[in-house]
């Protein structure tokens, strides 16, 4: 679905050029969940936002069902590590924003927002502001806005990054449903190997300076899973694999 | 397409265009000066004595900066002593009581709420006042340029006091340091960015209050001479020492500017970039 | 209660005081300093002459009206100012220089320029109340937060729907500090230009009458006025933010 062939970005900056990501090749299959890992300064960010088309490429092309992929696009949905969420507007308003922007018909999707905010287990709070919610409320509000316009592949850029430990697990059991009924393409960028691992069907693993990818590895866990899955020798050998790989002492 | 746009961009903004414009639109402003000066435009007559042309406002200037350069200094010094030394008073006055009123809690209660409504007032016109007081001469425009410069110090050195961050105050009580010290080493510098922009506002509000009070009555000073060759309608002297106060008021404000970059170098201003490409 | 029991005392001190030191001119001249007494009788005498309506609507009137064109030419100015940005950068000078620029000095020419009547006074008043409307106007528009900016573009907006839809909401808070900034300014520049000009009619005129005829009692009423209309118009604004800032920003951010 999407391919991506000898992509660099490079970033001047006062000493010298820094080169995020070098000569980066990749095939992603449409319905897969997809995780990229590494540490910061691997360009796992950058690589995600040349995707999504909010940044421009150096070298090399990306390409979106066989098309130039270089501009944001209806398809394709962005999920930040902060909730960015605008003050002045209501949750479901906030929730509707992509639905006014892409011009389509608010009354339908009003319906559709309410009941994806009753999913993410936000009912009651429709009418509040963002600062009267907590920080995981906040990104369980941005999940729904991704989701309300239906786009084919989500971009997830560290998207419970910020959040504790018990609110992050909770919203990746959530997204593994929200995943198991949709089957989107799932781009999921995050520096937690065990969240990739328990998440995805391949992970991206990415070493810094510069960028580039090592090795794509398959997970091959059962699906569907549940949080048991991690006491696993299967789990922990994957999790084992990509610690390796990132040259991680333990 | 990308490079196409990015070097029509570039061009339009490289920093010798930029600053060719910049002199071009002076150029353009002068020239339109001088073509409507004594012309009829839209059925208005702007006569010559109201908008000289600006040939005649630069002689005038040169004459006086140039052949007249003791008198204007003579002005000068006045108007300049009367800002610096109200503007230092009422500094000193404003930092002095803010610091009273965060330490005494009563007599904030009492005061508090007059100083909102002085502030609130605009010390212009009090101006008659202080110079039935204080009479012509210098001291009626120190006094009024002091209470320029005091009430945006005192207010500002409240409020910068008052928000302070709790995080850092609870981790200078965790090394156990003493009232003293968490003022003097944490409190007080967290201040300063608030209290050094109070100080920026009173500079300009001292030498409102100067002026202001020149023009009223005085003797001698530059706000003196616009109102005197004012009334004499020598409209081309008046027009150049309006430019010579008004550099005189950039300059100063370029002074503090400075000062500021200097004293309170960790100062965040996110709209310094608006001004860089 | 308790937060109103010391101001009052201390305000009820200072008057009684006040009215027993002043006449015995043992600070200032009593001519100079009227007692209290002196001051609410010449306020009750103000009240019953005809001249303070007019002159209070005049001023008024001057304030209110280069209230209304400061702001009008500071939001399509900086508006315009933030979405072109060579003209920004063109005009950086000039900008800088009217910042600085004492504007009161400008008075004379005003007068010069437009007379004695209201005309100057306006024009004064606006100018004064100009900057800070511009200023704001400009920086929050320009300064609008990376990452909502960000997402406006994931989501393919237009360049007006991110002008209308984030830029516009989220400089409101800078916007209003920045007009309630101007309101103040546009007092102080009418009845500066009142004063200075000392004709024709306004509160300023008259408290140059007053001084030059040393009326001093005369001279403290209008000037409790003043305070009290500044007073209220400083809190009606303080009022009407929080209206137009629901969501509760801090209005204060790079004020100027």
């Amino acid at each position: 679905m999407i391919s991506i062939r000898g992509l660099s970005k490079l970033f001047p900056t006062q000493d010298g050029t820094l080169v995020a990501l070098r000569d980066v090749n990749l095939d992603i299959q449409e319905g897969g969940f997809l995780s990229f890992v590494g540490p910061s300064g691997c360009g796992k960010s950058t690589l995600l936002n040349i995707i999504g088309g909010l940044l421009q490429r150096t070298e090399g092309e990306v390409r979106l069902r066989g098309e130039v992929q270089d501009r944001p696009r209806r398809e394709l949905g962005m999920m930040f590590q902060a909730p960015v969420l605008f003050p002045w507007r209501t949750i479901v308003e906030n929730v509707l924003l992509p639905v006014e922007v892409l011009g389509l018909d608010r009354a339908e999707y009003q319906r559709k927002a309410m009941e994806i905010l009753n999913l993410v287990g936000l009912k009651g709070f429709e009418r509040a502001y963002p600062r009267q919610l907590s920080g995981g409320m906040q990104q369980r509000a941005a999940l729904s806005r991704v989701l309300v316009y239906d786009p084919d592949v989500l971009l997830l850029d560290e998207p419970f990054g910020s959040l504790d430990e018990f609110t992050r697990e909770a919203l990746n059991l959530e997204l593994m449903n929200i995943w198991s009924a949709t089957r989107k393409t799932i781009l999921f960028v995050t520096h937690n190997i065990g969240e990739a691992v328990f998440l995805s069907d391949r992970i991206v693993v990415m070493t810094p300076r510069p960028g580039r990818i090592v090795k794509v590895v398959d997970v091959n866990l059962p699906r569907p899973r549940t949080r048991d899955i991690m006491h696993t020798p299967a789990y922990a050998d994957r999790v084992f694999e990509v610690r390796e790989l990132l040259g991680v002492a333990h | 397409m990308t490079a196409a746009r990015g070097s029509r961009r570039g061009l339009l903004y490289h920093p010798g265009m930029r600053w060719t414009l910049s002199v071009l639109v002076f150029v353009g402003a002068v020239a339109l000066w001088h073509w409507a000066s004594g012309r009829t435009i839209l059925g208005l007559h702007i006569h010559e004595i109201i908008l000289p042309p600006p040939r005649d406002v630069a002689e005038v200037l040169w004459t006086l900066v140039v052949d007249d350069t003791g008198f204007l200094l003579e002005q000068l010094q006045v108007t300049l002593l009367e800002i610096f030394a109200g503007f230092a008073i009422g500094t000193a006055l404003g930092l002095g009581l803010g610091l009273l009123l965060i330490a005494s809690p009563l007599i904030r209660k009492m005061i508090y709420p007059y100083i909102v409504i002085l502030h609130s007032m605009p010390g212009v016109v009090i101006a008659p006042i202080i110079i039935a007081w204080f009479g012509f001469g210098i001291e009626s425009k120190i006094v009024q340029s002091t209470l320029g410069a005091f009430f945006p110090v005192l207010i500002n050195t409240m409020v910068g006091l008052t928000l302070v961050d709790e995080q850092g105050l609870r981790l200078m009580e965790s090394f156990t340091a003493s009232r003293r010290q968490v003022f003097l080493k944490y409190r007080f510098p967290s201040a300063l960015p608030a209290i050094f922009t109070g100080i920026r506002i009173g500079l300009t509000f001292a030498m409102i209050g100067a002026i202001i009070s020149e023009f009223l009555a005085a003797e001698t000073g530059l706000g003196q001479l616009i109102q005197r060759y004012h009334y004499e309608l020598k409209i081309p002297e008046m027009y150049s020492v309006i430019v010579i106060i008004s550099l005189l008021g950039i300059v100063l404000f370029f002074l503090v500017e400075w000062l500021d970059r200097k004293l309170i170098f960790w100062r965040e201003d996110p709209a310094r970039q608006l001004w860089q490409r | 209660m308790g937060d109103f029991l010391p101001p009052l005392l201390f305000l009820a001190g200072g008057l009684i005081a006040w009215q027993l030191i002043a006449p015995t001119g043992w600070l200032v001249n009593p001519l100079l300093l009227p007692t209290p007494g002196a001051i609410a009788k010449a306020g009750w005498e103000l009240l019953g002459a005809a001249y303070l309506g007019e002159n209070f609507v005049r001023t008024v009137y001057v304030i209110a009206v280069g209230f209304v064109i400061a702001v009008l030419a500071g939001l399509v100015l900086g508006t315009l100012m933030a979405v072109v940005p060579l003209l920004r950068l063109v005009m950086y000078p000039y900008i800088i220089a009217f910042q600085a620029l004492p504007k009161i000095v400008l008075v004379p020419l005003f007068i010069v320029l437009f007379g004695f009547g209201a005309a100057a006074k306006i024009v004064t008043a606006a100018a004064i109340a100009f900057f800070p409307v511009f200023m704001n106007t400009m920086v929050g528009l320009s300064l609008v937060d990376a990452d909502q900016r960000r997402l406006m573009e994931s989501l393919t907006a237009s360049r007006w729907q991110v002008f209308t839809k984030l830029q516009v909401p989220s400089a409101l808070p800078l916007i209003f500090a920045g007009v309630k900034v101007s309101a103040t300014y546009a007092m102080t520049g009418a009845l500066a230009a009142e004063l200075i000009a000392g004709t024709d009619i306004g509160l300023g005129r008259l408290i140059s009458t007053f001084s030059f005829a040393l009326q001093m009692d005369f001279v403290f009423i209008i000037v409790i006025v003043i305070a009290v209309m500044a007073y209220l118009l400083f809190t009606g604004m303080e009022r009407l933010g929080e209206k137009v800032v629901f969501w509760g920003e801090d209005q204060e951010r790079g004020g100027l």
